[in-house]
């Protein structure tokens, strides 16, 4: 990721007043470094003795109506076309970026690509898109959920407009729940060129209750979210 | 809307309410299947408790050191090239983001779901200076479609609404013409609201979390309608009560972890979306400008007073889901944006006791909610905290228990007068039997209980009258 360009500092209006009201009443200067007494631990940890984390993260997938597709690298795009089969092109965005040469060749010729340059032209085809791509950061086994840092080449329509969203997920990349992926997100806040402006943690479809407590599954982000787990090791 | 939603008396709204027979099935009902889903999720986490004790220290020490984070809140907002405005009342508030609508000279604005902006009145006021401002929580939007009918509770707003009612209330506003199945009325819903986000100028949002170390907005939504205000519209506003931060990332881990299992018992909600400042030059789609308006609003005046614990809430809304009171009278009884326990304890603080001195006693203390609540916060000490100070304040207390303390100070006070007011009791009691075991209509104030349950009957030998006859009994057989 490239350094942000002409960042420029954001004003910041009327704190000293604010702050000056109930400063009386609350600590005074830097607190001291905090531990918390108690260190909760989730029992994912002592599940992952017995199951390996990739079937941990399909089985909680498959609860908020996520359907995994296992793949390896070599199947990969077979896989994708069988999920784009009968969809046009132009009805395909797609944000990747990887090294795998045969996914970036058949995203090119299949699928339109997230282009920065092409400004908010992407956003358009973003909302006329039947199929939205997009390849995962970090994935939480605990909950069945995708981390999707966005930037200039991966844009944050692609995984919110079109009404399936397909995501591929490297299996090395799945850790057990949120404390993890908290932790390599922090890892880059020191690193002002590579903190993602947004990170999306994503788990299955959007969805509803708001009727009756009837559970209604697509509401403004995606209808169908499609996992393809991929064996990368 | 501010914090008050209804006119009248308590007990008014009460009795009506109580009529709503949809409603309090709706209720019930909800209340089952959300307690039932957060014992599950918290079950299959594990040591629940730990987690409530670490998320409690998390907030308490943020509260007790909120300048120092609030600080550096607005230091790395800034240094991302977010604005902040720090908010002192809900006009200061409305007056700064009319501002940043006014220079946008931009009409059109989308909103995720927000209690401060309902606090703090934000849509009237925008609607003031000519915009069309659109709530895009599914819940929220059918409320503000039916001319704002006020929420019922703070996480399911709508709970309160059959679906044939809503289809009808579509069918007559937005041009609806199929069932009631609410997955028919959640698509033409996502069709309405899709135009909307898509031509957006404004996007404003609430704020679940902000961390302090990062300058990290943290929205946690279901329906993907937050994720749409923070992408597409250039400009965005969130606004977030002053207390609504966390130091870091790693307590956010924690604090997010309760949150959703609290509130809906999952394990995560649909998106929890981290915003860090507004989008680079280079990328093309999320917010070009960035404003965090920082409201107070009245909850200063609560740091450092016995009430203080009550700026640890994470708005889940759990206390409401295990609320007896709550199971009866619903959420539109507390005439207040902020229902349940916590909107008992809040709304007063915030607004007064004139309007609102009937909510703490809206409660039996049986701490349900203290019990359930992923923070700890105390909340059914609180309720009495609050009765005690209305007490102290004088003049305040309920007329019914005003009169009945002032009755039993003066029976009691005297012997003889306690003595023979105990012999009638049951005598006078007999009289309202009507030949029953138990009493269903009784007068004055009896009435406020018959009304929804039986009286039992008063024994007709008195405990003191037993207690001595059984001392004398028992040292008849010591001897």
């Amino acid at each position: 990721m490239k350094a942000r360009k002409n960042m420029k500092k954001g004003n910041v209006q009327n704190r000293e007043h604010f702050l000056s009201r109930f400063a009386d009443r609350v600590q005074e200067g830097v607190p001291a470094k905090r531990e918390n007494k108690v260190k909760p631990i989730s029992s994912i940890y002592n599940l992952l003795e017995k199951e390996s984390i990739e079937d941990v993260f399909i089985g909680n997938a498959r609860t908020i109506h996520a359907e995994t597709i296992r793949t390896n690298t070599e199947n990969l795009t077979e896989v994708l076309e069988s999920i784009c089969e009968n969809v046009a092109k132009d009805q395909i965005l797609s944000s990747i970026q990887t090294d795998n040469e045969k996914l970036e060749n058949w995203t090119s010729k299949r699928t339109v690509q997230w282009t920065p340059q092409d400004g908010n032209q992407n956003v358009i085809t973003a909302a006329q898109s039947r199929i939205g791509i997009t390849y995962c950061d970090i994935a939480l086994a605990e909950s069945g959920t995708v981390v999707l840092m966005n930037e200039q080449n991966k844009g944050r329509s692609v995984s919110l407009l079109p009404e399936v969203h397909v995501v591929i997920i490297p299996k090395s990349r799945i850790v057990p729940r949120l404390k993890e992926a908290m932790e390599i997100i922090n890892g880059r806040v020191n690193r002002a060129d590579s903190f993602p402006t947004c990170v999306n943690f994503i788990t299955g479809p959007s969805n509803s209750a708001d009727i009756e407590f009837v559970l209604v599954v697509g509401v403004h982000g995606p209808l169908e979210t499609i996992y393809v787990l991929v064996e990368d090791e | 809307m501010s914090i008050k939603i209804k006119e009248g008396k308590f007990k008014d709204r009460v009795t009506d309410e109580m009529k709503n027979d949809f409603m309090r099935k709706a209720v019930s009902g909800a209340q089952d299947s959300l307690g039932n889903r957060r014992l599950t999720s918290t079950d299959k986490l594990g040591d629940w408790e730990s987690w409530r004790t670490a998320g409690s220290e998390i907030r308490k020490h943020t509260i007790d050191n909120l300048v120092h984070y609030l600080s550096m809140l607005s230091e790395q907002i800034s240094a991302k090239g977010g604005h902040v405005y720090f908010a002192e009342t809900d006009e200061d508030a409305r007056n700064y983001i009319k501002e940043v609508v006014r220079n946008k000279n931009a009409t059109k604005v989308v909103k995720s779901k927000s209690m401060v902006t309902e606090e703090i009145g934000l849509n009237t006021a925008l609607e003031e200076i000519g915009c069309e401002v659109v709530e895009t929580d599914l819940g929220e939007y059918i409320l503000q479609v039916d001319d704002h009918d006020p929420p019922s509770h703070i996480v399911a707003p709508a709970l309160h609404k059959k679906k044939e009612q809503i289809r009808d209330l579509f069918v007559e506003k937005l041009g609806y013409d199929k069932t009631e199945d609410p997955g028919e009325l959640a698509k033409h819903a996502r069709k309405m609201l899709r135009e909307k986000f898509l031509g957006a100028e404004i996007g404003i949002t609430g704020c679940n979390f902000a961390v302090a170390e990062t300058g990290t907005i943290c929205i946690v939504t279901n329906e993907g309608n937050a994720r749409m205000v923070t992408t597409i519209p250039k400009t965005q506003i969130t606004v977030m009560g002053m207390e609504r931060l966390v130091p870091s990332l790693e307590d956010l881990d924690i604090m997010v972890s309760l949150l959703t299992r609290a509130a809906v018992g999952q394990p995560i909600s649909s998106y929890v979306t981290l915003l860090n400042g507004p989008k680079a030059e280079e990328e093309v789609d999320g917010p070009e400008d960035l404003h965090v308006v920082i409201v107070d609003n009245g909850r200063s005046k609560i740091l450092g007073t016995e009430f203080q614990d009550i700026l640890n809430c994470i708005r889940c809304g759990a206390c409401l889901n295990v609320c007896p009171v709550y199971r009866h009278i619903g959420g539109h009884s507390y005439g207040s944006i902020y229902q349940g326990p916590v909107g008992a304890v809040l709304t007063p603080l915030l607004d007064g006791y004139d309007d609102h001195k009937d909510l703490p006693y809206a409660s039996t203390l049986c701490g349900a909610c203290t019990d359930v609540c992923p923070v700890k916060i105390p909340l059914h000490d609180l309720l009495l905290k609050h009765r005690q100070e209305i007490v102290e304040q004088g003049g305040r207390a309920p007329i019914s228990e005003k009169l009945l303390m002032k009755a039993f100070g003066f029976g009691a006070s005297s012997g003889g007068l306690y003595e023979s007011g105990t012999k009638i009791a049951s005598v006078s009691l007999k009289m309202l039997l009507r030949n029953k075991e138990t009493i269903s209509n009784g007068p004055g104030m009896m009435k406020e209980w018959t009304n929804s349950k039986e009286f039992p009957t008063l024994k007709t030998s008195r405990f003191r009258d037993w207690m001595s006859k059984h001392e004398s009994e028992k040292k008849h057989e010591e001897r």
